[in-house]
């Protein structure tokens, strides 16, 4: 049985990196969002370079794991010169949070770029052709009509891109950032209570998920009526 | 960036990245087989098995998901790290030990994390298969083993490649994390000849492209096997 002073003292550890996690996770899945957006209006413009650009980035970021290319981030650009000498690039790479940031937004962009092509290619051509023949121009016909339908139907695909950027976050204690995995591993490491660390970790991350989820559960439900 | 991989290489790098692919095969080969196992047992349960006992598989399924896999990874390596040690010394085994103990905790942790994915892989494959054929099965006498045999299990797995080639991919990516406990895979090899060249840059582009190299030739495997499969399928 764990005894109340160690469970406090694990507690109180835990929940020092719980903030960081939340942060790190909350504004990874903002720029992702933004990246993910971009991409994905990229993917589908006539321009074939942009497509092109976009279809590459996509493939790639998909195609190796999040932890090489935290660490291509972390421990491989800052050893170029120009990145040490440009203190806009050096404030960015030099610290493990910001390249933590960095680099879930990035990957994570690529899988939301995925969902939300899903999304636009599923807006009916009628719509599209109604908005035209009533006189909207394209801003307008994309702000009214195909945004708003495309993001009802990526909705759910894109609540499972959030799950995955929380979990993500947790590859941030490999560099040396202490989140919520890097105290529970540390913790662990020190022999205390493994078993109740990882239980109380996995709850504080499955109660962000919950959380998270739910908000994306009421703006589907929202954005139904 | 050309000549530095070229110096990199020079040094026998590349060896050590490439057996580091082998072991990183291995071990993303047989946690998934792990998952799948536990993908069609859990698959079976939820289909017909009693009612808590699918609440248990869906707690599963929901709590792996959603907890990060280094999270997981950390619990059986340093859950299971000091008992290993014990019975290492115990049976005389300390080499074997030290070598193989992060593989054995890299499968167990792939294949966890696999078959949570796995199940409702393969709960969507049997539901797939027509219950028509079933019963057409029951009705010209075939036994239970037989209906499995020659009728389940076969579009089962054909129902279900191309959502196990999604876990599979996801599964090979995962395995990166294992080198976090010292298994010596493709991005051990990498961090390990990034410390002694200092070129981390070269050796982690090196990693990324062997994991896509991986990555798109099992995808390929895949192509072939839901041709290969597939060949009775056609009206699908």
């Amino acid at each position: 049985m764990i005894d109340a002073a160690l469970f406090q003292h694990t507690v109180v550890n835990l929940f020092q990196g719980f903030g960081l996690s939340v942060y790190i996770g909350l504004t990874s899945i903002f720029l992702a969002s933004l990246i993910g957006l971009g991409l994905a209006l990229m993917r589908m413009s006539p321009n074939a370079l942009a497509s092109r650009f976009s279809f590459v980035y996509s493939t790639c970021f998909r195609g190796t794991p999040l932890l090489v290319q935290l660490f291509i981030l972390y421990y491989g650009i800052g050893t170029l010169s120009f990145v040490r000498e440009s203190p806009a690039l050096w404030w960015l790479f030099s610290d493990g949070g910001r390249c933590a940031v960095l680099a879930i937004a990035l990957n994570s962009g690529a899988y939301v770029s995925e969902v939300l092509r899903g999304g636009f290619q599923s807006v009916p051509r009628g719509q599209i052709e109604a908005a035209k023949a009533c006189g909207m121009s394209a801003t307008l016909r994309f702000r009214r009509v195909v945004f708003p339908l495309a993001i009802r139907q990526a909705l759910p695909a894109y609540s499972n891109e959030i799950v995955l950027v929380i979990k993500g976050t947790s590859l941030a204690s490999t560099i040396a950032v202490m989140e919520l995995t890097g105290h529970a591993k540390r913790l662990m490491n020190q022999n205390y209570a493994i078993i109740e660390t990882f239980i109380l970790a996995g709850m504080l991350y499955l109660m962000i998920n919950f959380f998270l989820l739910a908000c994306v559960h009421l703006l589907e439900r929202r954005l139904k009526h | 960036m050309l000549e530095t991989i070229q110096s990199v290489l020079r040094e026998g790098w590349g060896w050590t990245l490439l057996r580091g692919t082998a072991m990183t095969l291995l071990i993303s080969i047989l946690g998934m087989a792990l998952g799948v196992a536990i993908g069609i047992a859990g698959a079976s349960v939820k289909t017909a098995g009693a009612r808590w006992s699918s609440l248990l598989v869906s707690c599963y399924t929901t709590v792996v998901r959603s907890i990060p896999e280094l999270l997981i990874i950390y619990l059986l390596f340093f859950g299971s790290v000091q008992a290993a040690a014990d019975l290492a010394d115990a049976l005389d085994w300390q080499e074997a030990m030290t070598n193989w103990f992060p593989a054995l905790v890299g499968i167990l942790a792939i294949g966890l994390i696999a078959g949570s994915y796995s199940v409702e892989v393969f709960r969507g494959a049997l539901k797939a298969i027509p219950p028509g054929q079933i019963e057409a099965a029951k009705a010209i006498g075939m036994a239970p083993w037989q209906r499995l045999l020659r009728i389940v299990i076969p579009q089962m797995f054909w129902y279900a490649l191309p959502g196990a080639n999604n876990v599979w991919q996801t599964a090979l990516k995962d395995t990166a994390l294992i080198s976090l406990v010292g298994l010596v895979e493709i991005m051990r090899a990498a961090v390990l000849g990034a410390a002694a060249t200092r070129e981390p840059l070269a050796l982690y582009l090196m990693a990324g492209a062997l994991y896509f190299v991986v990555g798109v030739g099992s995808q390929g495997v895949f192509v072939l096997a839901e041709r290969h499969f597939g060949r009775g399928m056609k009206g699908h």
